[in-house]
């Protein structure tokens, strides 16, 4: 949720609508208006009124890169962005400008005073993923639509809040893994082509799982609000090596501690369950049982789908994405799922934005393969088997696990 | 047993920055201990000695224990750390992953008393734990002269659900747009539940509340949607 601000009234009407009354007007009391050419559009440039007012939230390692996909685009005005350290977030607004030739991006430490802007059709969100939910849901319940970058969620609970808060105000709330469909198009292919016959089971390997981190304090530099980057999770001090933005998992990023990420569980994960659940077509569905297995090669995983088909975590011996098919059975092909638009999975999301339809990585697709992520994050710390209940979100018969399901939030955020 | 020795002197000195290796030891017992109520008793226990004397780092992975092997054993020691800007969020992290009656009654019992941030996250546990012998306290809060706390309370109402917070929320008057999409929110997840719960013309009543001109868009569309449910069913 979010806090009040001392917002100014906001009007009550998007900048599109604006353009286009303002449009109409000038032509009904025929007063000269002075339509510039870049209001006009060009091949390359969807006229002013037509373009998707976009802002970003978040705008480090993978936000820079979600900021430059959606800047490169014609049918995109990129207005504001917001990040709790300065100098990233100025060189954001810095990266806009440029393309733009102006000094138009206006720069926000706060997020709900971007979601604020009902001039603002979407939002794209690259924070660390213990804000995910609060930005995504307030975005929605602010009329936003969200391209949040993986894996989406940081706790099992969150999905389903997330998800209701798209459906409940019809917003387009995209993913942001890039690599289910264009990574592992090739084994998607053999699976739904019916190649493979009826599937049995697929292989996942990834880790590690993060840890709690204990690093010590260091001065918290002055251009960073600490307390906004913590926001949610519990207060620890600040030291470089927490809150490091860089890709790795093993002590020197957020990425590797369980208040802020699941570590190459979630992150890495969220690429390779996402891979696999829609191979083997399981993307509507959670697992309904993890069973954890010790081994001279160390614990591994396995998860079972209500329609039996099998999900392997590190299982010994096996590939990444190696498939068990069913040779000389037959399986009905099934046409493979795409993008919609020009441009990858940003461009699906921005089509998606302007027809309404639901986006190739949908909130509710992502959530179900992070849940996998989740699940197994549990299984390996209670170092037992769980059943999972998807319709009731809890664990059967398993209080203590339930107990995992999420975390208090630190006030005064709320979830 | 050693290596469990060594761990419990480790947490004993544990502050920010110290080799944490060695407490690998009590997270391994408390595996082991599943469905070992003596065992579980006696690390319960054993965390909850340590923590009036631990360090913030120390108190911080108690707590996070706790979340494993807490129980009503833990409520008191835990309760007196929820008024303190510095203990409570840590002590809400063990308590409302409880979620017992134990639990939900010291969260009340000091959501009542607190102010400022350790109010709003203990009406924030309380919501999620669905205390519907919250909603008076709720309903008070919505007036505090703290726009964050009133606020909070708003988003809480709307958690909970139910006659009692619709009401309450009915009353609040918002003087900004932030507020009135809270208690728009709040609403609409209020005539959600009326939905599941069959209360079709509860629901039907509150979602036609915002289908008029001067809600956003979004909110418009969210409540036509939410009376067409109640049509269908």
């Amino acid at each position: 949720m979010s806090l009040p601000d001392s917002h100014s009234p906001a009007p009550q009407n998007s900048r599109r609508d604006f353009l286009k009354q303002t449009s109409a007007a000038a032509a009904t009391l025929a007063i000269p208006y002075v339509i510039t050419s870049t209001a006009l559009g060009n091949a390359h440039r969807a006229p002013a009124s037509d373009r998707i007012v976009m802002a970003g939230i978040g705008l480090g390692n993978m936000g820079s890169g979600d900021q430059g996909a959606f800047l490169g685009r014609g049918d995109v005005q990129y207005v504001g962005v917001c990040d709790v350290r300065k100098h990233i977030m100025n060189a954001a607004k810095d990266r806009a400008d440029k393309h733009y030739q102006n000094s138009d991006c206006q720069t926000y430490a706060d997020f709900r005073d971007i979601l604020a802007r009902t001039d603002i059709d979407a939002v794209h969100i690259a924070t660390p993923d213990h804000w995910h939910a609060i930005q995504v849901i307030q975005a929605c319940v602010n009329g936003k639509d969200v391209y949040c970058q993986k894996p989406e969620t940081k706790t099992l609970r969150e999905g389903p809040l997330m998800v209701q808060a798209a459906r409940r105000y019809s917003r387009v709330v995209s993913g942001g893994s890039q690599r289910v469909l264009e990574d592992y198009r090739g084994i998607v292919d053999r699976c739904w082509s019916g190649e493979l016959g009826p599937i049995k089971s697929i292989n996942v390997n990834v880790g590690p799982l993060a840890q709690q981190c204990y690093l010590p304090a260091e001065s918290v530099p002055d251009d960073m609000d600490w307390e906004r980057w913590l926001g949610p999770a519990p207060w620890a001090p600040y030291n470089s090596k927490r809150c490091d933005g860089n890709f790795g998992t093993g002590g020197n990023s957020w990425r590797s501690y369980s208040d802020y990420s699941g570590g190459g569980m979630t992150d890495w994960g969220a690429h390779h369950f996402g891979g696999a659940t829609f191979a083997i077509d399981v993307r509507s569905l959670q697992p309904e049982e993890v069973l954890y297995h010790e081994g001279d090669q160390g614990p591994h995983l396995t998860f079972r789908y209500p329609n039996g088909i099998l999900l392997t975590h590190n299982s010994p011996g096996k590939d990444n994405l190696a498939v068990e098919g069913t040779p000389g059975e037959k399986r009905e092909a099934k046409p493979v799922p795409s993008y919609k638009g020009q441009g990858g999975i940003y461009g699906d999301f921005i089509e998606c934005v302007k027809t309404r339809e639901t986006p190739f990585r949908d909130i509710e697709y992502a959530v179900n393969s992070v849940a996998v992520s989740h699940l197994g994050i549990i299984a390996y710390q209670l170092k037992r088997n769980l059943k999972w209940d998807a319709v009731a979100q809890q664990f059967v018969n398993d209080a203590q696990a339930n107990r995992f399901l999420d975390y208090a939030r630190r006030e005064p955020w709320l979830l | 047993m050693k290596t469990l020795d060594q761990a419990w002197e480790a947490l004993k000195g544990l502050d920010w920055g110290a080799d944490v290796a060695p407490l690998a030891a009590i997270d391994q017992a408390i595996a082991q201990a599943h469905g070992n109520e003596a065992a579980t008793v006696e690390l319960e226990e054993k965390l909850l000695g340590m923590l009036s004397t631990a360090s913030a780092a120390g108190r911080d992975f108690i707590c996070r224990r706790l979340v494993s092997v807490g129980s009503a054993r833990s409520v008191a020691a835990l309760a007196g750390m929820l008024p303190a800007a510095e203990t409570s969020h840590l002590a809400r992290l063990a308590l409302e992953s409880m979620g017992s009656p134990e639990a939900i009654a010291a969260l009340r019992t000091a959501a009542a008393a607190a102010t400022g941030l350790q109010k709003i996250g203990l009406l924030g546990s309380l919501a999620k734990l669905k205390d519907a012998a919250s909603v008076a306290m709720l309903a008070a809060a919505t007036k505090d002269a703290d726009a964050q706390v009133s606020h909070a309370a708003v988003w809480c109402l709307g958690q909970i659900g139910g006659a009692d917070a619709v009401a309450a929320l009915t009353s609040v008057a918002p003087s900004d747009d932030a507020t009135k999409m809270a208690v728009a929110d709040a609403m609409l997840l209020c005539a959600d539940r009326f939905l599941a719960e069959g209360n079709n013309a509860g629901a039907r009543d509150l979602y036609k509340k915002f289908t008029g001109e001067a809600q956003p868009k979004h909110v418009r569309l969210a409540a036509n949607k939410g009376v067409l449910s109640t049509v269908r069913r």
